[in-house]
């Protein structure tokens, strides 16, 4: 089958009414929590995670994809408007996006953030369905060690770019690979860390994981420091305010070109979020800008550019969960915990053995993309009233579609003990400096980890060497080492520049 | 680096030490041929390494905060760690997730879940009547959603009759 009889065959999946209901609440939710300050599209994702099992495969992706690229969209509008970012994306667009607005440019800078995600977000998904096919060939050739290598790197790159220092990121990243090795050895079926529980023999579940360590943390976060009162400047009432202008036009094209490429590659990453897209494109436009000096004061370039770059990074992250089973940011990360929840894993043969779901998530993108842009120019009005819904309104329903969504993954209240335990340990490590995401993704990957480890030793009749006897594990290994090292190699020239 | 990196650190080293205990009950294995032990022994020793290399940072962050001491004008290399203001609610919001679950089967659902509801919204609101209104309707569009229109299971508990 041909790309494009591929792609027919997708968009007859993505078509089906239900289908297209799932992609346009994903988008629409996303759009909504990404105005909102706080869940983000990690804990959104997670809290409708247990809803996906009464949805077939195909449309379950589609809704948790629609999150994750229309949350991508939303967070920019209380960025432009309030000065706050709905999602981390979204700072970089804060800081010429609110000067914009500040200046009574708002509607353009919304304006060009909209147009800038669709044209980036469609690059993007062109990206995917020319580049899947082509790197699905080159993925059946990796072996245990390639699979090794490429997912120690991927632990190891999202330690290094987490939020606090790499040595508390790996130490996050670690302490989840231990707590996935809770329930039965992959290899042999032995119980570890069970203590006798049934409980603890099955493991911890994925979505009692992710609800503790984004919502039920976020929900804490709230209690303990609640949010004052912000800053409110009136939103853009006509539709013609959001249009911009002949000039601003020119200024925005080659930027959101820039944008979309730097997007895209970063977002095939491991590690490589929109957050490292939005700052990388920045950094770019500030770099390539006749005046870098009007930067932070409403250049509309430094909204044009981030804005794009985030977009492209969501559709580039499909890339390596789809051909490679390997997830590139948190929100991925929990895209491949939905597939898995189906059935279905992820990698090179999943285009074979499932292409209704595989380009029928990727021919959702396209309309998801269109959604999106029709969504976010006449409603960016009623999104940014939804930033005002008071926090002691809004946190407490999110704790209640947490502990719901627990009870319900396994109708068992010991998954609500988890919660609350998972929950306390990440707000105190957040507390200190300990982000979440390596967690996460260390959890995730640890099955691959460890079964790919394994087996690459009775591969080898039990040679270690054999993981750099291979140019690709050894190249991927050597790329981790370096990342990890990377503080003390750079001190000499840190210490000669200061 | 924070002021409790340090506690952390030995947190962590505990955490490693404690599970290469556990995991050391099961066969370890061989290279060749390894056992259920084999890779969480292995996760074990790294997370005390990096715990350790953590510890030895923040040591020499405490050193050198030590010497600058007395100058004031320079910014702190340790920072304080806030849990926020009122923390103190956070303990008790756990404390009704715990209550919650060991209650959710014996009272049921609906009582149980508009109780813990009631709770989560008091920590943050001071109306009685907002926290009243929102807990029933979160719970009576739940239990209507999940529980008739899914069909899922919902413990009844003191409210059989339902």
């Amino acid at each position: 089958m041909d790309i494009f009889h591929s792609l027919a065959l997708g968009f007859s999946v993505a078509f089906v009414p239900i289908n297209l209901l799932y992609c346009f609440i994903g988008v629409l939710l996303g759009t909504v929590v990404g105005v909102l300050p706080g869940l983000g599209a990690p804990g959104t994702m997670a809290l409708l995670l247990p809803i996906t099992y009464y949805v077939n495969p195909a449309g379950a992706i589609m809704l948790l994809a629609g999150i994750y690229y229309g949350c991508q969209y939303g967070g920019s509008t209380t960025a432009i408007l309030l000065n706050i970012p709905g999602e981390a994306v979204s700072i970089v667009t804060c800081l010429d996006g609110y000067q914009m607005h500040k200046k009574g440019r708002g509607g353009a800078a919304l304006g060009i953030s909209a147009f800038g995600s669709f044209f980036a977000g469609t690059i993007g998904v062109v990206a995917v369905t020319f580049l899947a096919p082509t790197l699905v060939e080159w993925a059946l050739q990796f072996g245990p060690a390639e699979y090794f290598g490429l997912a120690i790197m991927g632990v190891t790159l999202v330690s290094y770019l987490s939020s606090g220092s790499v040595t508390k990121g790996l130490m996050m990243a670690i302490l989840g690979m231990l707590a996935a090795t809770m329930g039965l050895d992959p290899m042999m079926g032995t119980p570890r860390f069970a203590f006798g529980s049934v409980y603890l023999t099955g493991g911890i579940d994925i979505i009692v994981l992710a609800l503790g360590m984004f919502a039920l943390n976020e929900v804490f976060s709230k209690i303990a420091d609640p949010p004052g009162p912000g800053e409110v400047i009136r939103p853009p009432g006509r539709f013609l305010e959001l249009l911009p202008n002949r000039q601003e036009w020119k200024d925005s094209i080659k930027p959101i070109l820039r944008g979309s490429i730097i997007g895209f590659l970063v977002g095939i990453l491991p590690g490589g979020g929109g957050v490292l897209a939005n700052v990388s494109s920045y950094v770019v436009e500030k770099k390539v800008s006749k005046h870098p000096e009007r930067f932070g004061t409403g250049e509309i370039a430094g909204v044009a550019g981030p804005e794009s770059a985030n977009n492209g990074s969501s559709a580039g992250a499909f890339i390596p969960l789809m051909t490679l089973g390997i997830p590139s940011n948190v929100q991925v990360a929990i895209l491949l915990g939905a597939l898995m929840l189906h059935g279905i894993t992820p990698g090179p043969m999943f285009m074979q053995n499932r292409p209704d779901v595989f380009w029928g998530v990727i021919a959702s993108m396209y309309i998801g993309n269109v959604m999106l842009l029709i969504l976010n120019l006449p409603l960016i009005g009623l999104f940014t009233k939804i930033a005002y819904v008071p926090f002691y309104v809004l946190t407490p329903i999110i704790a209640f579609i947490t502990f719901v969504s627990v009870f319900l993954v396994n109708n068992n209240p010991y998954d609500l003990l988890a919660l609350v335990v998972i929950g306390v340990f990440s707000f105190v490590s957040k507390a200190h400096g300990f982000d979440a995401a390596p967690f996460i993704f260390g959890f995730i990957l640890e099955p691959l980890v460890e079964f790919n480890f394994r087996q690459a030793l009775v591969i080898s009749k039990g040679h270690v060497s054999f993981f750099v006897s291979k140019p690709l594990p050894a190249m991927l290994l050597a790329i981790a080492l370096i990342i990890l090292l990377s503080p003390v190699l750079s001190r000499p020239f840190r210490s000669k520049s200061s | 680096m924070n002021k409790n990196d340090g506690a952390a650190a030995l947190c962590g080293i505990g955490i490693g030490l404690v599970s290469l205990m556990v995991v050391l009950q099961l066969p370890f294995g061989t290279f060749r041929e390894s056992g259920p032990a084999f890779f969480p022994t292995l996760l074990s020793l790294a997370l005390m390494l990096v715990s350790l290399f953590l510890l030895g940072q923040y040591v020499k962050a405490k050193m050198a905060e030590k010497k600058r001491e007395g100058k004031e004008d320079q910014k702190p290399l340790l920072a304080s760690v806030h849990l926020g203001p009122h923390w103190m609610k956070v303990i008790l919001a756990a404390a009704g997730l715990v209550a919650y679950a060991f209650l959710l089967r014996p009272v049921g659902f609906l009582l149980s879940t508009t109780l813990t509801t009631i709770l989560f919204v008091r920590l943050m609101s001071p109306s009685w009547k907002l926290s009243f209104w929102i807990s029933i309707l979160c719970t009576i569009f739940s239990y209507a959603f999940f529980g008739w229109l899914l069909k899922n299971p919902l413990p009844k508990g003191i409210v059989y009759f339902l």
